[in-house]
């Protein structure tokens, strides 16, 4: 499934947008994991 | 947090706080200090991110069972060993949960992230709304869903293999 999703996007001439703003979304992930755990414990 | 009063204290006010604001305001004030670009979008989403993840952590921990705290103190472990054997494994499904939350919570502030110049798939649906294409606004809006989907498959994935790794679920 994932990979007929990701044909979509690029299908749709959206493979540059989609990979910034999973850039965007795995970075903010991660530091805000990295940061809340240390708070949270 | 777990641990002192006053950190608690001093933070939960805090976390209502930024739990309340929308997140156009986290755009606003972040591209006021830093300027139109990526770091400002990065910096709102990490902000937007962080309330539920940090008090869910902190509620995972205080819900771990007591008969499991006390036969590790029992065994003789430091504080760090409780937290590292014990309280964390035991913890993982909720910040496996939390994560899994936060990424589609994060998902929405990177789409209006593009309102700030940062980019991405938003810019396409910021695009179809002023100059009224409709295909390219839903073909956009669409590709959103998608990744959104995608995410919630891999975050939840991740979370199955990582519990049966530490033996608290079976791999599907």
């Amino acid at each position: 499934m994932g990979f007929f999703a990701l044909m979509f996007l690029d299908i749709m001439e959206l493979w540059e947008d989609t990979m910034t703003t999973i850039a965007l979304m795995i970075a903010a992930i991660l530091t805000a994991i990295v940061i809340a755990i240390s708070i949270g414990v | 947090m777990r641990r002192s009063l006053n950190v608690r204290k001093t933070i939960t006010p805090l976390l209502d706080l930024m739990q309340t604001l929308p997140s156009f305001v986290y755009l606003t004030s972040t591209v006021m200090i830093f300027g139109p670009g990526k770091i400002p979008a990065l910096i709102a989403t990490i902000v937007y991110a962080l309330p539920p993840l940090i008090r869910l952590t902190d509620l995972g921990l205080c819900s771990v069972n007591l008969a499991a705290m006390e036969a590790s103190r029992a065994f003789r472990t430091n504080p760090r060993q409780r937290l590292f054997g014990v309280q964390i494994p035991l913890v993982l499904p909720t910040i496996l949960a939390e994560v899994n939350q936060t990424t589609i919570m994060a998902l929405s502030v990177v789409v209006i992230a593009p309102m700030i110049g940062a980019g991405g798939l938003g810019y396409q649906v910021l695009q179809g709304i002023g100059r009224l294409e409709v295909s390219r606004g839903l073909f956009a809006g669409l590709s959103i869903v998608t990744l959104a989907i995608i995410f919630d498959q891999v975050t939840q994935a991740f979370g199955k293999q990582l519990q049966a790794r530490i033996g608290l679920a079976k791999a599907s």
